[in-house]
């Protein structure tokens, strides 16, 4: 009980377009413990996204979190207002590593000046040199070099530039961090310095990860925990054994995920893929969401919701079959 | 690096203006030199009438020699190219030949002196309304901005293109009409009283002439600024950075300007600096109707007395503000925008 | 090939339709569109609309103007303030010719019914005329008093229009009908040379006729008397002009042109050099920042060079010395604007046209062994054709207003009928000083109207072709 760090109850997101509401999240309810690294797979627009918005109670306009708590180390952080998520919860106990960090960081400053910034706000008037030692240790950490601090942006490659966001996202040590794609824009061989650079983060500063991604393989190398969206739902959750392992998942978007991923180690000789597209949340299929696309669809499937039920210790599924 | 970003642009700025220089006497050649033969005729006609005692041939052999040598001075004889070039020459030495009717205000014919006398009232008026239309433009801009697709949005909107196509001169007229004849609050132009007053009371009466001109120039003015820097403001508020500086926690001032306002700084102080130097064009018109003595007021007077080498005159000038106006507009834009001071990646 | 065309016609006509849903949202960019048409409507019927038809060949010709009143303001202003007298032509008349041998003498008279607060500005008694002619006219006031106005003897050996202005010819015996009934502080300050004839006419005999009279109200019999002396002597179709002090819609200008006819025929030239020099001027722009993207490397950089050097030119300056020197017709003015206007849109195109090339397509295209023009035309300038028309919108007003301007200056073409030239008249014929405001208001109203109407459909356009103003 005291080792979850943060605990989701039934959030509801919900975009509120000209053209009406869209689902983004529906009854999204998961916990993340304290060093732990939960991943968040699913197909482009299945809310992975927005759940990371959600958590820093920052939906992407015209988004609004109409219904569900977020419990922070217990508390409620929907309950406070603008000025103390800012002070207290935004990058001092859950800050975000972004996705495509191209863009995230203002093309004007120098990255000292928008470290140093960051940290005078939270940190109130601590002495320059103190916050340089802070902000270069950090920066060492993600493996650049000092003088990284005193450039522009777009003096950095890619990788760089993923690093000082993920330096950024670090060195006020937050307990939770949330990673969006952080390595999707880039090449393969920098996205292996990446995810070792996470990995060793996570063993040694105990900072529990949310890694949000739609690449399995990653995925599958970095988190304990994976959790399984789709439609703005969550389907499964269950230990990186238990999804990725030999039985390849118990949902069955899950197992045509894993389907659909090739394997090194297997045979395969056809790669199988899900006939049909992603609902549109404007009007959500009744019923499971994805019994349209469901090559094992039942009666019940398409007339009632199936709740989220553990079905062994650790695992929790939504399935009228799986149950 | 930066220095020698603006070393170049310098540069290429009066590169360009010389280049042009060359167009423009290619361009006005024929007609340059039809003024200046004539110039010359009258001018050696005035040397003749003064010679009382010389014989009827004298005075035609006379003439003939000294119509030579000054042809020969001027270049007139030469090739075509020779002789434009040797006029650009001139233009860029600042020689620029003598007015045809026109005098500066201390008698002088003297194309340049007439021409650099008007360039203060030109700053003047138009300075004190570049900095009024900067600030309220970029002001409104932002509020738009804050709040956009909302009444004062659309409304301000609405009202940039209903002025879009209102030429300055016709308000002019019409504000003339009413607020000079029909309710006279203002004096109908020039840019002092006559007798002009002394000191302090100096300053407030070519404040008091100011006035309306100002006042005309900014109904039209700021709006198309407001518009297009709300326009850049929103779009750079819709960038990854600002929701990245959001979630850092950063209070929602410091966002909007601090990092909001700042990044969208290049663009929006090009497209201003930009559209001042376009509105350079139509302010020209715009003194002739308040009798404004600068430089515009002198290209209608000009016009009218078909004064080409004052024409020409203020057309280099003009266009030398012009470029300097871009070339500045270069170098600020580099300054704010640290891709272009620092460079390229490493 | 065949298939190619079909469907990008298909295509095309995809997003035509897409675009045009959103469009039709932007309420202001209907607005634009409608008064757009109102314009073309006004253009298609220009003929029908307008009481002179000729005004496109005759703007500077004094004799079609000739009937008109002078400086009249427009007719619906009686609606305000005081009734003014309207513009009248009166024909009816019985002429009584009496044959005397060697003379004729003809009689009539016109019946003028006066109701105003404000007389006409004169009474202009015209008429055909050959010979040898004695006229005399007296005017019957309602209050029964009688004055002779004009006599005059007119010699001609040909027809002739014959043209007696009553206000003019009678200045002096009207100064001396009214002495009798003024005020000696009146009589000084009016002599017979600027004495109002038409005030001192249609006024009651008092003091104070002269200045600001009563109007006499009622019928007013203007008889006119001819003596043809000699056999060839005639006089034929006589008939009075009453020139008002209100005509048509715009009022009438210091040379009588009816202000209406000028701005309406004005309308085409607006539009046809408005919408010639943004279309042509941004189809430069447009082909130059390509091609300089395509190419790219020297070819781009030279392009570039030669470009920026271009930028410096400032338009209007230059336009206008090159008018005051070469006075250029309309054409030439178009064709010199092109030339200085293409700048705008390049750096936009360019930078477009650089992200374009970079795509695979392009690359595709080079392996088919496409030429350069293929590319450039057939899949580079289609991609920013959208942009363009946003661009060309927002043209078409500067364009106006810049020959506007030139036309103000009095160095547009006098040959046409431009709201620029006519106030350039405004502005020579001291129309601000004197408050015509009939004469200033019209042409600059259309041309800020037109510009109106352009800039809302090229807002329209830009705030849906530009995905970054997308608000969602």
């Amino acid at each position: 009980m005291e080792n979850k760090k943060i605990e989701v109850q039934n959030l509801k997101l919900h975009y509120l377009t000209s053209k009406g509401a869209v689902h983004g999240l529906d009854d999204v309810s998961f916990s993340l413990n304290r060093g732990e690294t939960l991943g968040v797979v699913g197909e482009s627009g299945c809310g992975k996204t927005t759940l990371g918005t959600a958590l820093l109670v920052m939906p992407t306009p015209p988004g609004k979190i109409i219904g569900g708590k977020i419990l922070l180390d217990g508390n409620n952080i929907l309950k406070l207002n603008e000025k103390q998520i800012r002070k207290k919860v935004r990058w001092e106990k859950i800050s975000m590593v972004f996705q495509g960090a191209m863009n995230c960081l203002t093309p004007v400053y120098t990255i000292k000046k928008q470290m140093l910034e960051t940290i005078r706000y939270h940190r109130g008037e601590i002495p320059e040199n103190k916050a340089l030692q802070r902000i270069k240790k950090y920066i060492n950490l993600v493996g650049l070099a000092d003088n990284i601090i005193d450039r522009y942006p777009h003096e950095l490659s890619g990788g760089m530039k993923q690093r000082v966001v993920i330096a950024t996202g670090l060195f006020l040590e937050p307990e939770v961090i949330i990673c969006d794609e952080p390595t999707t824009a880039l090449d393969v061989v920098v996205q292996a310095q990446i995810i070792n650079l996470l990995k060793k983060l996570k063993q040694e500063l105990e900072v529990s990860f949310v890694f949000i991604t739609h690449d399995l393989a990653t995925e599958a190398e970095i988190s304990d925990r994976i959790m399984v969206m789709y439609a703005g739902k969550v389907v499964e959750i269950g230990s990186n054994e238990q999804i990725y392992g030999s039985e390849g998942g118990t949902h069955p978007y899950t197992r045509r995920l894993m389907g659909a991923t090739p394997r090194l180690h297997k045979d395969v000789e056809k790669l199988e893929f899900i006939p049909g597209v992603p609902p549109d949340l404007l009007d959500p299929p009744s019923g499971c969401r994805f019994h349209l696309r469901c090559l094992e669809a039942m009666d019940k499937c398409y007339k009632e919701v199936p709740p989220l039920k553990e079905i062994e210790p650790g695992h929790q599924v939504a399935c009228w079959r799986c149950y | 690096m930066f220095g020698r970003y603006i070393v170049k642009r310098v540069f290429f700025m009066l590169l360009s203006f010389v280049i042009i220089i060359f167009l423009y006497s290619a361009i006005f050649n024929v007609v340059m030199d039809q003024t200046l033969r004539s110039q010359i005729h009258e001018m050696v006609q005035g040397e003749i009438m003064g010679m009382t005692d010389s014989t009827p041939q004298e005075i035609q052999i006379y003439r003939e020699q000294r119509i030579q040598t000054l042809y020969a001075r001027y270049h007139l004889e030469d090739p075509t190219l020779q002789r434009i070039f040797w006029r650009a020459v001139g233009i860029l030495k600042l020689d620029w030949g003598q007015a045809s009717m026109l005098t500066s205000s201390n008698g002088s014919r003297d194309v340049f002196k007439i021409v650099v006398e008007k360039i203060y009232p030109t700053l003047l008026l138009f300075g004190i309304f570049a900095i009024l239309d900067v600030t309220i433009g970029v002001l409104l801009g932002m509020k738009k901005a804050q709040k956009p697709g909302s009444k004062l949005d659309q409304s301000t909107s609405i009202m940039t293109m209903v002025v879009f196509g209102m030429p300055s001169w016709w308000l002019a007229m019409i504000f003339i009409m009413i607020f000079v004849y029909t309710i006279p609050i203002f004096p109908s132009g020039g840019m002092g009283s006559v007798p002009p007053p002394e000191g302090f009371a100096a300053i407030i009466d070519t404040i008091y002439h100011m006035a309306l001109p100002i006042l005309t120039l900014l109904c039209i003015g700021f709006w198309a600024r407001a518009y297009m820097t709300r326009n850049i403001v929103v779009g750079t508020l819709q960038e990854d950075f600002i929701m990245s500086a959001r979630a850092r926690g950063l209070p929602e001032k410091k966002v909007l300007y601090g990092h909001g306002l700042r990044a969208a700084a290049p663009p929006i102080v090009t497209m201003g600096v930009m559209s001042l130097l376009m509105s350079i064009q139509g302010r020209l018109i715009f003194e002739g109707i308040f009798n404004w003595p600068g430089m515009g007021n002198l290209y209608w007077i000009a016009v009218q007395q078909n004064d080409i080498p004052v024409l020409l005159g203020l057309l280099a000038t003009t266009t030398f503000v012009y470029l300097a106006g871009l070339a500045f507009l270069d170098v600020i834009y580099g300054f704010l925008d640290p891709r272009i001071k620092v460079g390229g990646k490493q | 090939m065949r298939e190619d065309k079909s469907t990008k016609w298909e295509e095309t006509k995809k997003s035509i339709i897409e675009f045009w849903q959103e469009f039709k949202q932007v309420k202001y960019g209907l607005v634009g569109v409608a008064l757009f048409f109102v314009f073309v409507l006004l253009i298609l019927l220009e003929p029908y609309i307008i009481p002179f038809p000729e005004v496109n060949d005759r703007w500077g010709d004094v004799n079609y103007w000739e009937e008109n009143p002078r400086k009249a303001a427009p007719v619906w202003t009686n609606y305000f303030g005081e009734y003014k007298a309207e513009h009248e032509f009166i024909r009816e008349t019985d002429l009584d010719i009496k044959d005397l041998g060697k003379m004729k003498m003809i009689n009539g008279s016109f019946i003028y019914d006066f109701d105003y607060d404000l007389p006409p500005k004169d009474l202009v008694f015209k008429a055909n005329g050959k010979g040898n002619l004695n006229i005399t006219i007296e005017v019957e006031r309602p209050d029964g008093k009688i004055i002779e106005v004009v006599r005059r003897g007119i010699r001609s050996s040909g027809e002739r229009v014959i043209s007696l202005s009553l206000g003019n010819g009678g200045a002096r015996r009207l100064y001396r009908f009214a002495e009798a009934y003024e005020s000696e502080e009146n009589k000084e300050r009016f002599t017979a040379d600027n004495v109002r004839s038409m005030f001192v006419l249609f006024g009651e005999a008092a003091e104070g006729m002269m200045k600001k009279p009563v109007p006499l109200v009622g019928d007013y019999k203007i008889n006119y008397s001819i003596a043809a002396v000699g056999e060839d002597s005639m006089v034929e179709d006589p008939y009075l002009i009453v020139s008002g002090q209100v005509f048509g819609l715009f009022g009438t200008d210091t040379s009588k042109r009816d202000i209406w006819s000028g701005v309406i025929a004005g309308i085409k030239w607006a539009m046809l050099l408005g919408l010639l020099v943004a279309i042509i001027s941004v189809t430069i722009g447009a082909i130059y920042g390509i091609t300089a993207a395509y190419f790219g490397g020297r070819v781009d950089t030279i392009m570039m060079r030669i470009f920026e050097v271009f930028r410096g030119i400032p338009m209007l300056p230059v336009l206008i010395v090159l008018s005051a020197i070469f006075s250029p017709s309309i054409w030439l003015l178009l064709l010199m604007m092109c030339a200085l206007y293409w700048r705008g849109p390049v750096l936009t195109i360019r930078s477009m046209g650089l992200q374009i090339r970079e795509e695979t397509y392009i690359e595709a295209a080079h392996a088919l062994d496409a030429t350069h023009s293929r590319i450039i035309f057939k899949h580079m300038i289609p991609q920013v054709i959208p942009l363009c028309f946003a661009s060309m919108a927002l043209r078409v007003p500067m364009a106006i207003v810049i020959e506007a301007s030139v036309s103000l200056l009095g160095l547009g073409d006098s040959t046409i009928v431009t709201w620029g030239q006519i106030l350039h008249g405004a502005m020579n014929g001291g129309a601000v000083l004197q408050g015509l405001w009939w004469w200033v208001i019209p042409p600059g109203l259309f041309i800020a109207t037109m510009g109106m109407t352009f800039a809302f459909i090229g807002f329209a356009m830009d705030k849906i072709l530009n995905p970054k103003l997308k608000t969602r």
